[in-house]
Order: C-alpha cells, then structure tokens, then sequence
C-alpha cells in the first residue's frame, strides 16, 4: 500500500505527524462526543469527517486517517465551537495545530492550503507588509499551475495568468524581517 | 483627547485604501490623534495556522512598539484585533515564551511587558467616543435604507478574551448603524462567517460561505450590508464582484464600510472617505440620506 502521507522533506529533520498530534490529542481528552461542535460548524457539511468524528479518530489514534482528510484545512476559524463545546475545549486552537502539523512536514495533499499564506508571509517577509502584486506572483509560482483561479486578483495578474506579461518578482530589498523568520525557525526546531 | 498608536495591518495598506482613508477623515472630526508607527508590520494573523511561532513574534513586535511609545494600538481589522489580543492572551500566561520573544526583541531594542492594550475602531466609537458625541456631529443622516450589519468572527471570538461585545448576541454594530439613522436588519446569517480564512484555500467552498450570507441578507430586505474588517469587505466586495461575473451569486448587495457610512452620516464626502475605491458601486447610498 501507499504511504497515506508523504513528508515531503528530504533529510527527516522533522518531527512525525504522529508526534504532533500528542499535545492536540491531550487537550482533546475531556471530549464527550456530544456532536456540539459538528451542529455548530459552518463547514461540517463539505468536511469528509465531522469536528467530532475528527477527535474520536484523535483520541483513537487514527493519525493518519486525520493526516489524509480534508476535515482541519476547510476549518475557516470561526470559533464556533469553540464558543459552544460544554467542555470548554479550544476546538479552533485544534484544529490549528493540525494546520500547522500538515504546513510543517509538508504534507503533500495540504500543500495547497498553506500555499496562499506561505506567499502571502513570503512577501510579508521581504517588506513588512503584502504587496498584493508580488503576493499573487508568489502564489502562482508555488502552486506551479497556471491554471489555478485567481480570484480577487488585480488585472495585472490575470493578465500573467494567461501569459500575457511575464513573471516578476522583485529584489530581496532590505530584508527587512529575515531575522523574524529565522528565530521563529530556530525556536521551532528547538521545541 | 484621544490618542492610539493606528495599526493597519497589510490588507488595508494593500487593498482596501478606503478605509484608512475614511477612517482618518472621521475620527479627525472626534479629535482623535492617530500615531504612526513607521516600524509596524504584519500582525502575523496569515500565519497562525501555519506558524505560531512567527505570528506570536509579529504581533509581540507590534505590541512592543506601541507600549515603547506610551500607546494603545488602535485597529480597524477584526483578525488584527483578534490576532493582537490572542497573542497579548498567549505571552501573559506563558513566561518562557515571553522570555523567548523578548530575547529576540531585545536585539532591535525592544521589550514586550504587556502594556499596550489593544482597541478596534468600533470600540473606540461606541465605548469611547459614545452615542451622544456621535449623534452631536451627524449633518445629514440616513433615512430609509436598510443595513445589515456583518460582525465578523475574530474580533467577537473567543470571546473570553476579545471581551468586544456578546459572541451570541453582539449589539454594538447594530447601535452604531442605528445612529446614522439608517436601519439595521436582523438577518439569521448574522454572525456567521464571511468565507474570507477559505479563500485561496479552498475557493469553492469560501464563496459557498459569502453566497449564502449575501442571499440571506438580501432576503431579509437589506440594500446594503456593513461591515468593519478589511477581510471580510474583500469578500463581500471583491469576491462579490468575481462571483457575480461567474454566475454565483445574484444577491447584488455591495458591502459599505461602518466608518464610510458613518462619515456620510456625518457630511463628509463620499469622494473623501473613499467611496469609488469600492468594487462594488456604493455611490447610490447617497439618495438615502434624509432631505
Ligand atoms: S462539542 Fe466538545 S465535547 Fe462535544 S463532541 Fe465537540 S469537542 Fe467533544
Ligand atoms: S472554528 Fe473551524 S471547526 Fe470550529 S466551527 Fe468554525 S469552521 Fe468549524
């Protein structure tokens, strides 16, 4: 059988998914099964799990059923759940470090879902702020497919989209948040 | 007089100039002083489900440039607000981490205590500015629209420790479009999510969101829906646009910004708070202010 995910790293300097999912599954202990967070979600209904059917898989240690659904990355923050779940659990938080999970070992079928913020931190990264030109240029690239849609996207861009002026990204510049992004590495690779 | 510290984040800089443009114009007419911090940059809000650590990093820089000035932070954006005040939560109940981020801060000097304490325009409006200021400055309030007001999640949720309003039963954006004597509809989608935190993550299901809520609205009779977070105005105005040309929706609903309906409201003009920036046409509001 095929390995359900595939970290996409090359030399295993991460941690396992499984290991991730350690803390999550502990604050998901007090979980009762009540099904609130499932009523109250927007997205249930598109989700291949249920928000409660994703802790059951948790608590029972299915991590890779977890890992190869789709049911964290549609998760939109709402906090709904968070606000209603009668255990008090931080439901959203969750789903977070799931994102995160997926996001840090490059999960290949996630990788679309961290693509847009990615770019979006990438151009953050360069100037302190998104240049929604550059941020869409980076999005494009990381996506590698021309074809993806680009909603909300200014003409410039939906004119590269379909070739008509050419890829550019600007210069490095000052670097101005370079040390942000490496101490924020460091301190991850530590934990 | 009032003084903050006027964080924009990155959407508003890059793609809703609007806002700071009316929101500049209005609160001149409250006195109120708005700092510009050239050092800010991103709250981190993009990267919170993806990396903690560097979002903790960029809202704790932003906190500490504040608090280095003596300021409270100022925001129009409902996920910098929630994203601000998340991390404040975050660093108070975690010394290592403190310590962590302020190892790093030291370098630029820069310290995180805590102090600064973090405000979103319609707080500022409602709880600090007040009902009676307000109403003492309108020239020439609405009549006869119908607003639906959009509270957004982040700034609502969670509540323990946004303390913005009720997360089940909020009021505040409703006063504040009663005041400009327009009138806020109840509309059963209310608090739901705008689709925004889905878009380029997953598109389909985003406009799915913002469809659903804009037909909603329509149905309960609203010309126009408000709203007072740059993500949320870009789904419902941009997005809008987009889905409109592929067929999704026909709600036709434009979005106005709280603060560009108060400054209507108010006299200031449509061009000054930034009206024709919207994709959306919005320049019609106008025939509905009373004669
Ligand atoms: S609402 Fe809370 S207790 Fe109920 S199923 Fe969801 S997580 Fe478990
Ligand atoms: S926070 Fe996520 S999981 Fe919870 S209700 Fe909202 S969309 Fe669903």
């Amino acid at each position: 059988m095929k390995p359900a995910f595939e970290a996409g790293r090359p030399h295993g300097a991460s941690k396992n998914l499984e290991e991730r999912l350690e803390p999550v599954r502990k604050m998901l202990l007090p979980c009762m099964q009540c099904g609130t967070c499932s009523g109250s979600c927007p997205n249930a209904w598109a989700m291949d799990f249920s928000p409660r059917h994703l802790w059951r898989l948790l608590l029972t240690r299915n991590g890779e059923e977890i890992f190869k659904s789709r049911t964290f990355v549609l998760c939109s923050t709402c906090y709904s759940c968070t606000l209603r779940c009668p255990r008090g659990l931080p439901l959203t938080d969750a789903m977070s470090m799931l994102k995160q999970a997926a996001a840090a070992e490059n999960v290949r079928m996630h990788r679309r879902s961290v693509g847009f913020y990615k770019s979006f931190m990438e151009s953050v990264r360069r100037h302190g702020r998104v240049r929604e030109m550059e941020f869409m240029t980076l999005y494009f690239l990381s996506m590698k497919n021309p074809a993806i849609p680009l909603r909300f996207t200014p003409l410039g861009m939906r004119l590269m989209a379909k070739r008509k002026v050419s890829f550019e990204i600007p210069s490095r510049g000052m670097g101005r948040l370079d040390a942000f992004f490496r101490k924020a590495k460091a301190v991850e690779d530590q934990s | 007089m009032m003084k903050y510290a006027f964080f924009l984040g990155c959407n508003i800089p890059a793609r809703v100039q609007q806002y700071e443009r009316s929101a500049r114009a209005v609160l001149a007419r409250f006195q109120v002083e708005l700092v510009d911090i050239r050092a800010f940059n991103c709250c981190g809000y993009p990267l919170r489900n993806s990396d903690r650590n560097t979002y903790l990093l960029f809202s704790a820089k932003a906190l500490a440039l504040a608090e280095r000035e003596d300021l409270d932070i100022l925001t129009l954006c409902q996920c910098c607000y929630g994203s601000l005040k998340m991390a404040a939560h975050i660093l108070a109940n975690n010394a290592e981490l403190k310590n962590e981020v302020n190892a790093f801060l030291g370098k630029k000097n820069l310290h995180y205590q805590g102090k600064a304490r973090v405000t979103h325009l319609l707080t500022l409006l409602h709880r600090d500015i007040g009902e009676a200021a307000i109403r003492e400055k309108l020239k020439t309030p609405f009549a006869n629209v119908k607003i639906a007001p959009h509270y957004g999640c982040h700034a609502l949720r969670p509540s323990d420790i946004m303390q913005f309003d009720d997360p089940v039963s909020p009021a505040i954006l409703d006063t504040l479009v009663s005041l400009t004597g327009a009138k806020s509809v109840d509309w059963s989608q209310k608090l739901e999510c705008c689709g925004a935190p889905l878009m380029g993550v997953n598109d389909d299901l985003s406009m799915r969101l913002t469809a659903k809520k804009l037909a909603n609205a329509k149905a309960s009779g609203a010309d126009y829906l408000s709203v007072a977070c740059p993500w949320c105005h870009i789904q419902f105005d941009d997005v809008q646009k987009e889905m409109e040309e592929e067929g999704r929706t026909e709600a036709d609903l434009p979005s106005i910004l709280y603060i560009q309906l108060l400054g209507l409201a108010m006299g200031i003009s449509g061009r000054r708070l930034g009206l024709p920036q919207n994709k959306k046409d919005i320049c019609d509001i106008n025939t509905f202010i009373a004669q």
